[in-house]
């Protein structure tokens, strides 16, 4: 139990610190104009075909930054239309030679050489999420890439923020970007490449790699009422549970109520880092 | 006598109550900021643009509305940050008229880490007012521990002092990163302080080299490209001389990929591929460098190169 609630109060010095150097970042990237010297960031997406999350995922104005969507035309056909001619993209020759063997890569389409916006839309039969993304990672033309799925939508400063944290470190030092709490994972493209694409990274060990540890959340999705309270009711049951199962079972009240209240500096500390996490200012 | 259990209960418990006061003092203070974000923000930095966007040539009439220094500078600074070409003249007159920098300068001796440093960076992107007198401090920062702390302190001491920009650059022991480089050049964008990409690139220090560099590609000085090559061949640095052809590919200009061979052949695979994709993106075709590469990276460069051809239909 000491040994858990001293974890609880590493998380939230920890996030107490990362705030700060939020803070330290955001301002520090508003302040750039242009890119982190040359990092890039392709974000690739399987199976997103909500125009609110491409249009959400296409708006960042960094500049060496893409979006490489792959949808399956047989299922959804109408939307890809409706991509193809809102970012006005024409048709390109399929890549001849590939880093990751994909299968059923039926088109491609990508936005006019000196468009503002990178998109690029790859038309593959749908086999897996981790085909579809490799398919992305096989024509992503910049170092790094990050996978974005339904439902996620970035924070405005999102990919400012994940090149500034790259661009602390020397080129090729970064194999893997993790961003804390719901945050997601900005991998090396070549590193991917090397691993067998994102289905082989599953099975990869975090310890070979180069992983570091970002600061900032870059991501979000829309909940609602429910799961607040379905959150906080699981906590209230692991407080009486610990407590019950403890003081009452094994007939010791002073350890139920040191458990219990282990149970609840744990869930106030999460509480607390997720509060810093989300914490834009 | 209160057994060790009691003790240890009473004393997660009372974490467990600052934790929450803490959350509770968080939550109250992002109500704050976003009050002050929708009412009065927006009053602020109307009457600081109407101060910054006047007639040049009249003279500047400073009004200092009824609200917190400290808010109305902290505004007057995202608002320098966010934009470019903003009038200096302006801006230091505001700076000195709500004291920015003194309530800056007072506040940060007694913060630390990443806090301080930001304060650092309001302090040396603020326009120049009435610049407080020097204390001893940020200088003696240069020393800390912290990088972020001594890289602020470091753009701190050139914005104050633009005639020794170079030679603080010169002296900074340690490696820039991108990101810090990056800051540097977003700083003489606005004027803060001049550099001359001439000195930077001729220098053997990496930093002034690096800073030279990136001061080429965004400032996209194409009659740079002939000192451009000379640094990507005769650096022994192979970060720098990898940064060199990559500018070099920004730049769009004719470059004769023969000359540069030995580093090609002496670069990973990493470096390798970085720069195809960056030759690619920028619209160089396979015969420019895939000459020089191996098997695989010719192959990897077509692949790329093909994936860029419009099918006209």
């Amino acid at each position: 139990m000491a040994a858990v609630a001293a974890a609880a109060l590493c998380e939230v010095w920890r996030s107490r610190r990362d705030a700060g150097r939020r803070r330290l970042i955001s301002s520090s990237s508003m302040m750039r104009c242009g890119g982190v010297g040359h990092v890039g960031i392709s974000v690739v997406c399987s199976d997103v075909d909500n125009m609110a999350q491409i249009e959400n995922l296409v708006s960042p104005e960094y500049d060496n930054y893409e979006v490489v969507l792959c949808l399956d035309s047989a299922r959804s056909a109408a939307r890809m239309r409706h991509i193809v001619s809102r970012y006005r993209l024409l048709k390109v020759a399929l890549p001849l030679h590939n880093d990751l063997p994909v299968v059923g890569v039926r088109a491609m389409y990508r936005t006019p050489h000196g468009a503002m916006r990178r998109v690029t839309l790859i038309d593959k039969r749908f086999t897996s999420h981790e085909d579809a993304l490799d398919a992305c990672v096989n024509i992503a033309s910049f170092d790094y890439v990050t996978s974005v799925g339904r439902d996620e939508y970035l924070y405005a400063d999102a990919v400012d923020m994940l090149a500034m944290q790259i661009g602390e470190w020397e080129p090729g030092e970064v194999d893997m970007l993790q961003c804390p709490g719901a945050g997601g994972r900005v991998v090396s493209r070549d590193m991917a490449v090397e691993h067998g694409g994102y289905a082989g990274m599953r099975y990869m060990k975090l310890s070979r790699i180069a992983l570091r540890r970002g600061c900032a959340v870059d991501r979000y999705r829309i909940v609602g009422t429910r799961s607040t309270i379905v959150h906080y009711a699981a906590i209230i049951t692991a407080v009486a549970a610990a407590f019950v199962i403890v003081g009452v079972v094994a007939g010791d009240m002073a350890l139920g109520a040191a458990s219990a209240a282990t149970v609840v500096l744990v869930a106030a500390s999460r509480s607390y880092a997720g509060r810093c996490r989300r914490c834009r200012d | 006598m209160i057994s060790a259990v009691w003790a240890y209960t009473i004393a997660v418990s009372v974490l467990a109550a600052s934790i929450g006061a803490m959350s509770v003092y968080e939550r109250l203070r992002s109500a704050r900021l976003r009050r002050w974000h929708a009412v009065g923000e927006p009053v602020a930095l109307r009457i600081i643009m109407r101060t910054v966007t006047g007639d040049p040539m009249q003279s500047v009439r400073v009004r200092i509305p009824d609200m917190p220094r400290r808010r109305l500078s902290e505004t007057m600074l995202n608002l320098y940050l966010s934009t470019c070409n903003v009038d200096r003249r302006a801006m230091s007159l505001l700076t000195q008229a709500y004291g920015a920098e003194r309530i800056i300068g007072r506040l940060s001796p007694f913060t630390r880490g990443y806090r301080r440093a930001k304060r650092l960076l309001a302090l040396a992107c603020l326009p120049a007012g009435r610049r407080i007198p020097c204390c001893g401090w940020p200088a003696g920062w240069l020393h800390t521990s912290g990088r972020s702390i001594r890289f602020y302190t470091l753009m701190a001491e050139m914005t104050r002092t633009p005639a020794l920009a170079e030679y603080l650059l010169e002296s900074y022991p340690l490696r820039l990163s991108q990101t810090e480089i990056a800051q540097i050049v977003a700083m003489l964008h606005r004027g803060a302080m001049v550099l001359d990409y001439r000195h930077l690139l001729r220098s053997e220090n990496r930093n002034m080299r690096m800073t030279g560099i990136a001061v080429v590609r965004h400032f996209a000085i194409d009659t740079a490209c002939g000192m451009l090559l000379d640094v990507a061949v005769s650096d022994p640095d192979r970060v720098v001389s990898s940064e060199a052809l990559l500018t070099l590919c920004d730049t769009g200009s004719e470059i004769a990929f023969v000359e540069v061979a030995d580093r090609l052949r002496d670069m990973n695979g990493y470096e390798c591929r970085r720069l195809c994709r960056c030759a690619v993106v920028n619209g160089y075709g396979t015969e420019t460098i895939g000459e020089l590469l191996g098997q695989g990276d010719r192959e990897y460069v077509e692949s790329l190169v093909e994936s860029y051809k419009y099918i006209m239909a």
